[in-house]
């Protein structure tokens, strides 16, 4: 940058260049969608598209999805460590490695730096969701992968065209690696179009202002956004916060996979360390450095700062540390397939860290996975292959103002269709809707209700079809905070003949079931967690909630308390019965604990087994235990009985995750599965 | 024949007369009131100095439909369904669909306009192909109408799954629904949405029940004060395609009035495209709370099916208007950290901008201009609203200070950037981004405060034509009188490119044309012209390319090679030996109206305009703020410039209801039709 970035710029040219800046990332969008060649980008919107500064900054988004996004600076961080000067004008880099910033292989990134006054300027990056890149299976992703082998071919930072001659070898060689190599082709051209076009406008930008005015404004965006986000943080008062969140399993043993994360605030700066956490796993469920600080930042982002700009300036006051070798910063031969469960993971983990901060903002937790579910055959009247291919959205958390949404793309998820059409897919597909509605009571119990999952009956018309199935919190629900209560868990199951079917021994991981005609697969997706206690939301609101449907007449007295006789609420048996639940609740005394706290990456809580006997719960039953903090510790009990009777024994984190102090009351209830 | 047209703005209420006997027009505005629109649109009427009785033709532009939407108004609606699927309302995409909503952990999904508990299972069901799993039972209905009306319900859609393949479940559902609740206001999907892709149809036929009862109560209304005139001739309603509707008849669709406002201007635009013989425009129309924009290409408004409102799909014949929070009326504003603002929020006609004087205290677009003396200060807005440039220079000197600017006029030029910077992004949305280049447009301005911004927005975009048309302040109600009767049908119909299919698919588009064409002659309509549309897609993909389908006899190789190229112009590469499959079938019958001229008398002789030449319309010269301010800058009154004038920027012109800007670099004359042309000079 040789013209002086820090002149002085008036806030009215600042304000239309950022919209410029703004306007040239939609007309990227625009040409990608014109241009690819596979629907999964063109219709489904799997792409991203973003501008980055020469030190690989971000500059401007738009309607992106974060997860695409956030990972760029390292990957352009990677070119400059790897090229150096050797990055020539006309040079353009791919790149999917999850190693040194990718996510799964199947996002491919394309890097396309631009030079203008005596350096590199604004340039643009584009990641697209490529259909297939390799691997074991058609599609690639796959959650029995055990190596990144299996998940496609890894791109290191790659120069594929040098000073704008194109290195058919290498391109051939990717192509090559890859099923349908026409469809990849075409992508990879309609991402170098959409660079070409930003360029373009770039140079008409420079053309117009200078690109001296340029990037001092791109100075003062990002600057602006860094004082945004540093105000937010210094508003919250210094401190620190942890927690614990625990996957379902791998996919192959049915142990837990824990993520910790230690979230501390001082002045103006807040620092993510995931220290703790798991190693990387022998299943798919790992993913490169660059995931944690994404996924880490949207929540901050929403809880703190949700109306600031977003770009490279709003990440300064972040320090994010994982271990390399944990699963957050896996090394090779991870396998990376589960990539996007494992973001969401990290997305709960920050809403129970964060949220210690930002009490405001907290919400019930989310469905925690993309519950990717495929569903694949011969079409008997066609004779041709068939893919079903679904990602159903479920329901949100609670918050202070309001319930969570029903069936819906959470925040922290760019915001494309989940579900396709049921006259479509009946159309194109051996397959038939049964039924697709709402899950009555799924939403957890709350003064604010988690919204509620949704359910899809599909019944198979094919002989011999394979479902697999990729998700997760099909075991440890997504967690309600302030005493709100757990959403369900996602559920996949098969019913046959009468009989319910479980289509794999590891719940929620699944690979090749094979189905039968007649078949019906029964797709449930979570609640979202509720927020605050239950007994105290209004029972006129918890009657209308019955009225609809989307709470039953004994959910509504089991979780809420509330006795509904003759279409309106008998307000003095639910003044009883709201009693009776709070003195039966499951009240006991803290007590620290010394000894060893983890079991094959559980986390332990020792109760005495009369304790345990009293509240009709066995060695090893998964409980939660809410404290003073808005989300609950997960744990599961072991028997001691050293241990006083009506006492609940756990280490110093347990006790620091809740907020509570040896000899104080915390809460016990089970997560019954 | 006299012609009327009225349209109902969110600021003013605009009429356009046109006197036969004088072959004239004229125009007048009227502010809007917010719920009582019928009143207003009587005291346009009235203020005919005419025998209502004579006039031949009366076309309204409404709002009430839109505004039911966002202010959730409209009745108190039911759904039946297909059992099992209560919910497919509700859970729609599971799109979030919320401005904004990313990174926003308290976003909230508007709730669907059916709440669960109006939403009712019928046993029967559909499959893919039309045949009939499970029938309708009347008995069933018949206890549904007795629960509907127990709960009071006003409007019900009925909404069976694959009922655009086969309808006979739905139309046996509302049968025994009207025998039971003659007074229900019954929306079929099958027939307010003939097409597949359940969510979308469903979505769409409710918002037509839900519309329903108000917007035929309010056309009720109209029509009764219309006869108690001893009116007696056409009533019509703008469509949201830009056709005409019979509003003396009961408007069943009355989701096609969604964009009856905004519709009018890009009908007024074509037929000035068609007199001027220009191909592709650009409609800009700024009114006080927002701008409409609209492509047009080869005389062709693009129209759309698959449109957004209030969050809600809407699968229903569209123009492809879009609307950015930006008019005359928006407020500039500060937010915490700083960052400059204009719009959403607007301060409509009451309070208004600050230099009205009504008691609005926040700067607007208008206080902006009126500070650069764009706008004059003995200017009187719509006609009659006297300026207080006091007021605009306060507000905007507050603002400056808040930003850590001394000057207020800089500050000012920076609100009206924002604002053009505004509306160009969203010209570019519907140009640069769906791949048509808006260098090959003219740029047509209209609406009170569009011909003030025109050159600015046209320098951003480079383009170099600008028209401000005659009427600019009343343009969209002068469209009315320009608009045919248009009517549209479509069938899904699934099937390959095979030349044995030709007869069937033509079969089906004889059907299609049939009833749309007995309305329109039984409503006395002879000039009829009907056009036929397939959408088509590769075999296996999601989404369709609507092409038209010719008359000649090798129409289907025609069609097929017609999809590859079009492909190509919107994606960018085709693929000629994949097999490409035909999805749905449309037609669309127009019914020819009378219209009036465009050049019409003018008001005065044009003898004594040549003899003075443009001095005769110059009205002042008084320092203007461009990019810098200039001194002498000279306005004029535009009904006073001769046609051979030419007019070097910078200048002002002024006319009734509007001020157009003439910047340094541009030249505007007057052509024969008496239109205002804005071009690059030099």
């Amino acid at each position: 940058m040789s013209e002086e970035p820090n002149r002085e710029i008036d806030p009215i040219t600042l304000e239309v260049l950022n919209e410029s800046f703004v306007a040239i990332v939609r007309e990227m969008r625009a040409n990608m969608v014109r241009t690819a060649y596979s629907s999964i980008i063109y219709e489904g919107h799997d792409f991203s598209c973003v501008l980055v500064d020469g030190e690989g900054q971000l500059v401007a988004m738009a309607e992106d999805n974060p997860v695409h996004i956030f990972p760029v600076p390292m990957e352009v961080g990677e070119m400059l460590k790897r090229f150096g000067d050797e990055i020539h004008p006309g040079d353009v880099f791919l790149h999917n490695d999850p190693y040194t910033g990718g996510t799964h292989l199947n996002d491919v990134a394309m890097i396309s730096p631009l030079f203008g006054g005596g350096g590199m300027t604004i340039y643009p990056v584009v990641r697209a969701h490529w259909g297939d890149v390799g691997g074991t299976t058609p599609g690639s992703i796959s959650g029995k992968n055990t190596e990144i082998l299996h998940d496609g071919i890894r791109i290191p930072i790659l120069k594929v065209i040098e000073r704008g001659e194109l290195n058919r070898g290498i391109v051939d060689l990717l192509f090559h690696n890859m099923r349908v190599p026409d469809e990849r082709r075409g992508d990879f051209f309609a991402m170098l179009a959409t660079c070409h076009t930003a360029h373009l406008r770039l140079e008409e930008l420079a053309g117009k202002y200078g690109w001296g005015l340029v990037l001092a404004a791109k100075q003062r965006l990002l600057d602006r956004a860094e004082t945004s986000m540093r105000r937010r943080i210094a508003a919250v008062p210094d401190g620190e916060s942890a927690f614990e969140h625990f996957m379902d399993h791998d996919g192959h043993s049915l142990d837990p996979i824990r993520i910790r994360v230690k979230v501390t605030i001082s002045r103006d700066e807040l620092a993510v360390d995931f220290s703790g956490t798991d190693a990387q796993n022998e299943g798919a469920y790992n993913v490169g450095p660059a995931m944690a600080p994404s996924a880490a930042f949207s929540v901050i982002k929403a809880f703190l700062d949700p109306k600031g700009a977003i770009n490279q300036g709003a990440f300064r006051p972040l320090g994010i540390v994982t271990e390399p070798g944990s699963l957050l910063a896996a090394r090779y031969p991870a396998s990376c397939a589960g990539s996007m469960e494992v973001s969401h993971a990290i997305v709960s983990a920050l809403i129970g860290a964060v949220g210690r901060f930002a009490p405001n903002s907290v919400t019930g937790d989310l469905k925690g996975t993309s519950n990717h579910i495929y569903i694949g055959g011969n079409d008997p009247q066609s004779g041709k292959p068939f893919l079903f291919y679904e990602f159903p959205a479920g329901g949100t958390g609670g918050f202070e103002e309001h319930d969570g949404n029903s069936a819906t793309r959470n925040f922290t998820e760019g915001d494309f269709a989940s579900i396709q059409s049921i006259e479509v897919i009946e159309h194109i597909h051996p397959l038939r809707l049964r039924k697709v509605s709402l899950r009555e009571d799924s939403g957890g119990a709350g003064l604010r209700r988690g919204g509620l999952g949704l359910l899809r009956e599909v019944e198979v018309l094919a002989d011999n079809a394979l479902l697999s199935i990729s998700s997760d919190k099909n075991v440890i629900p997504p967690f309600g905070v302030f005493g709100g209560g757990p959403g369900s868990p996602n559920r996949f199951v098969v019913e046959r003949n009468g009989e319910t079917l479980p289509p794999s021994e590891t719940p929620g991981k699944a690979a090749g079931f094979r189905l039968l005609r007649g078949d019906v697969v029964v797709i449930e997706t979570s609640g979202g967690g509720g927020f605050g206690d239950p007994l105290d939301r209004d029972s006129g609101q918890v009657l209308r909630d019955t009225v609809a449907g989307y709470v039953s007449e004994v959910g509504a007295r089991r979780n809420y308390g509330v006795f509904i006789w003759d279409s309106g609420v008998d307000e003095e048996q639910t003044l009883s019965l709201r009693r009776t639940i709070r003195m039966n609740r499951n009240s006991l005394k803290a007590v620290q604990k010394k000894t060893t706290h983890s079991k094959n990456s559980r986390r332990l809580c020792h109760v005495h087994p009369e304790s345990a006997e009293h509240m009709t719960l066995a060695l090893g039953a998964l409980v939660e235990v809410g404290g003073k903090m808005g989300a609950p510790l997960r744990a599961w009990i072991e028997m001691d009985s050293e241990m006083a009777p009506g006492s609940l024994g756990l280490d110093s984190l347990g006790m620091a995750i809740i907020g509570v102090k040896p000899g104080e009351e915390v809460f016990l209830v089970p997560l019954g599965i | 024949m006299h012609l009327v047209g009225i349209d109902t703005g969110g600021t003013f209420t605009d009429l356009v007369f046109y006197d036969e006997n004088e072959g004239a027009m004229k125009v007048a505005k009227f502010l809007t009131v917010r719920g009582r629109e019928d009143e207003v649109f009587l005291e346009a009427l009235g203020s005919l100095d005419f025998d209502i009785a004579s006039v031949g033709r009366i076309t309204h532009g409404t709002t009430v439909g839109t505004n039911a939407l966002l202010e959730n108004t409209g009745a108190r609606t039911a759904l039946l369904t297909t059992s099992g699927f209560r919910d497919v309302l509700e859970i729609g995409r599971t799109q979030r669909l919320v401005p904004q909503s990313l990174f926003d952990s308290k976003f909230i999904r508007p709730k669907p306009l059916v709440p669960r508990e109006l939403r009712f299972e019928v046993a029967e069901r559909i499959l893919a192909d039309g045949s009939v799993e499970i029938a309708v039972q009347d008995d069933e209905i018949l206890r549904q109408a007795e629960r509907l009306r127990e709960l009071g319900v006003q409007a019900v859609a009925v909404c069976y799954l694959h009922a655009y393949a086969n309808g006979d479940n739905e139309s046996k559902t509302a049968e025994n629904l009207r025998r039971k609740l003659p007074e229900l206001f019954t929306s079929l999907s099958h027939e307010v949405v003939p097409e597949y892709r359940e969510y979308e149809r469903f979505s769409t036929t409710v918002i037509n029940a839900y519309l329903g009862p108000k917007i035929r109560d309010y056309v009720a209304r109209l029509n009764t004060a219309l006869q108690n005139k001893k009116y007696r001739s056409s009533f019509f309603i703008m469509a949201s395609n830009g056709g005409m509707l019979d509003a003396k008849k009961d408007l069943l669709f009355p989701v096609q009035t969604i964009l009856s406002g905004p519709a009018g201007g890009v009908v007024g635009s074509v037929a000035l495209a068609e007199e001027l013989g220009l191909d592709h425009l650009i409609t800009y129309d700024m009114g006080g709370t927002s701008t409409d924009v609209c492509l047009v290409r080869d005389r062709q408004p693009i129209v759309t099916r698959n449109n957004m409102v209030a969050s809600f799909p809407l699968n229903a014949s569209q123009l492809q208007i879009n609307t950015v929070g930006a008019g005359g009326g928006s407020i500039a504003w500060r937010d915490e950290d700083g960052v400059l603002n204009v719009g959403p929020k607007s301060a409509g006609s009451r309070p208004g901008p600050a230099c009205y004087d009504f008691g609005g205290v926040e700067p607007t677009v208008t206080d902006a201009n009126l500070v650069l003396s764009r706008i004059g200060p003995r200017t009187l807005m719509a006609g009659k609203i006297k300026l207080h440039p006091g007021k605009a220079e306060k507000v905007l000197e507050d603002l400056a200070r808040s930003v850590g600017m001394d000057d207020t006029v800089s500050m000012a030029r920076g609100v009206v950037d924002i604002a053009v910077a505004k509306m160009v992004s969203s010209i570019r949305e519907i140009s640069i981004e769906r791949g048509f280049d808006p260098r090959e447009h003219v740029l047509v301005a209209y609406g009170g405060a569009g011909p003030l911004h025109a050159a600015l927005i046209a320098g951003h975009l480079s383009i170099t034509h600008v028209i401000v048309p005659r009427f600019p302040g009343n343009f969209s109600a002068l469209g009315l009188l320009l608009a045919d009767v248009i009517q549209e049908n479509i069938r899904t119909h699934i099937v390959g490119f095979d030349k044995a299919g030709a007869p069937s698919i033509e079969r089906i588009f004889d059907e299609l044309i049939s009833r749309p064409a007995a309305q329109l002659r039984s409503a006395g309509l002879k000039d009829l012209c009907c056009l036929r549309y397939a959408d088509v897609r590769y075999s296996g993909q999601a989404f369709e390319l609507t092409i038209p389908v010719s008359e000649s006899g090798d129409w289907l190789e025609t069609l097929e090679r017609d999809f590859h190229v079009r492909y190509e112009e919107r994606y960018g590469h085709c693929h000629p030996d994949d097999p490409a499959e035909i999805v749905t079938l449309r037609v669309r019958v127009i019914g020819a109206v009378d219209k009036p001229p465009w050049v019409d008398k003018p008001p005065r002789a044009e003898s004594s305009v040549a003899n003075d030449g443009l001095e005769a319309a110059l009205l002042e010269s008084r320092l203007v703020h461009f990019s810098e301010p200039v001194l002498d800058c000279r306005v004029y009154q535009r009904d006073l410039i001769p046609a051979d004038g030419e007019i070097q920027g910078s200048a002002v012109v002024e006319e009734y209801g509007a001020v157009t800007l003439v910047p340094p670099g541009w030249m505007a004359t007057v052509d024969d039709s008496r239109h205002l042309h804005l071009n690059v000079s030099g």
